[in-house]
């Protein structure tokens, strides 16, 4: 039987292909409509731009009265992303509303990247690169973006280096 | 996901036509993007909604869920007219579906198609031409004339009955009709006889059920008012609870509907609507780099679309402002 959360994601996923926002991709795993890959292109004039970030989201059968949790799987260094991928996003949290589809989560995710919000930080040494040394910031932003670019598995190595960096 | 499933659900993209997608998405919920059922208006903001979709909503939140304004149940009426106008879009947009969606069109070519196409409806057009379903047929098998769009029915009926002109034999046509119309009746009782009567009942549009101070109850007055509608009383204080918290929301948005259900069937979607929420919650992904690893091939084709889509948007420089919410300083204070 196809249930209310289940039909409003086939709708979801009708809508972000027939009329899809520049630079986003999504789709249902073949096999569980409920999990969800997505890629976000980082946005043209920031640092993230050329960067392809691979994106999670989960949904339940809450869904579209509860939002769905979204996980960046590419590693990210950015203000309002936590070190294991999830998101400190008003809409994806308090200012949730029910009218938001796929389409608009991952638009604003978007737009999250290039406009972050440095006062309410998940990551605070990206917070304060952010504030105070721009051009570490958009330095330790672009290793992010070359390392997107691996296929999974090639980045063990590049990760180890980063990592070593980040410390 | 089965590609049925994508092509039955309807979406304004359907249409080739951007006024057309205008028009389809107006007559759509925004929280469920179906064509509304049993719209109702939220008296503080005029934004409406399917009264399900935003019965189940409120509880979480108390506000509009498009402009935010605070609102409660108790704002929430029947939107008749738009009702009307949604049941009118959505008999039209069958004929107008039927228009090849490959080219572009002028909309004077569409309504002119769809003029042509809706003829076979009955009281949309008024025209005197001659319509194909109006074509009498002399039917094989006692030879009286017949309505070619009810020779079907004549045939499984006996031979008696959807006459297109009346046999001098059986008598005048007004005989005939009050005939039927007697026998429409008395066979809509016998449908009533067979079912269970409670469960036929079909409530009152003013007998909307009031909420309930949950805290104050025993579990056996739970009990009594779920019983009271013949719900089962299965289940601990907090699943007998959600149950009546779900009844009211189905049998008040019920009573929103031009033409109300029967109580049977609003116990058959609260039976579905429970199946659903006890279904187990898909396993989360533990190994994310596994999880990765192994969609690599479909991680390759969506990055491959958005590169596509951000092509195609760099070169039309249309600016979507759809719902899309805005990314604000109000971002949750949560860290």
């Amino acid at each position: 039987m196809s249930t209310a959360c289940r039909r409003r994601l086939i709708r979801d996923f009708k809508h972000l292909s027939s009329d899809p926002p520049g630079g986003i991709s999504g789709a249902p795993c073949a096999d569980n409509i409920m999990l969800w890959n997505a890629v976000i292109f980082g946005p043209a004039d920031t640092p993230f731009e050329d960067g392809t970030f691979k994106l999670l989201l989960t949904f339940d059968e809450s869904y579209p009265n509860k939002p769905p949790q979204v996980k960046f799987l590419s590693r990210m260094f950015h203000p309002n992303v936590y070190a294991t991928g999830e998101l400190c996003l008003d809409i994806l949290q308090n200012r949730w509303s029910p009218t938001y589809d796929v389409a608009a989560i991952l638009t604003s995710i978007q737009s999250l990247l290039h406009d972050p919000n440095p006062n309410s930080p998940a990551n605070a040494e990206a917070a304060q690169l952010y504030r105070e040394n721009m051009k570490e910031y958009i330095r330790r932003v672009k290793q992010t973006v070359e390392e997107s670019w691996l296929d999974p598995g090639e980045d063990q190595e590049d990760t180890a280096s980063s990592t070593g960096d980040a410390n | 996901m089965d590609p049925h499933e994508l092509a039955d659900v309807t979406d304004p993209s359907d249409f080739p036509l951007e006024v057309l997608k205008k028009l389809d998405s107006t007559f759509r919920c925004t929280i469920c993007k179906e064509f509304f059922e049993a719209p109702v208006l939220l008296t503080q903001c005029g934004h409406t909604f399917c009264s399900l979709c935003i019965r189940n909503q409120l509880p979480n939140k108390p506000e509009c869920p498009l402009c935010k304004k605070a609102t409660k149940e108790t704002h929430l009426v029947r939107n008749v007219m738009f009702g009307e106008a949604i049941d009118t879009w959505c008999k039209a947009r069958e004929d107008i579906e039927s228009i090849p969606s490959t080219s572009k069109r002028k909309l004077d070519d569409v309504i002119c198609i769809y003029n042509s196409t809706s003829e076979a409806e009955e009281d949309i057009s008024s025209k005197p031409k001659k319509r194909k379903t109006k074509e009498e047929v002399s039917c094989p098998i006692c030879f009286r004339h017949v309505l070619m769009s009810s020779i079907n029915s004549h045939i499984d009926n006996g031979c008696k009955g959807y006459l297109a002109r009346e046999d001098p034999k059986l008598g005048g046509s007004d005989k005939l009709k009050s005939k039927a119309a007697w026998n429409s009746i008395f066979k809509q009782d016998k449908r009533k006889i067979y079912n269970s009567p409670q469960d036929s009942e079909i409530p009152d549009h003013d007998s909307k059920l009031p909420k309930v101070s949950y805290g104050t109850l025993t579990l056996s007055g739970l009990k009594t008012l779920l019983s009271d509608f013949g719900l089962s009383t299965t289940g601990d204080k907090d699943a007998l609870i959600a149950r009546h918290e779900r009844w009211i929301a189905i049998y008040n948005a019920n009573l929103d509907r031009a033409h109300p259900k029967s109580l049977g069937e609003l116990k058959t979607r609260l039976e579905e609507v429970e199946e659903t929420v006890n279904r187990p919650a898909p396993k989360r992904i533990s190994d994310e780099k596994d999880w990765t690893k192994k969609n690599q091939d479909q991680f390759k084709s969506l990055i491959e679309q958005a590169g596509n889509g951000a092509k195609r948007k760099r070169g039309d420089d249309e600016s979507n402002n759809q719902n899309i919410p805005e990314s604000s300083s109000e971002r949750s204070e949560r860290t």
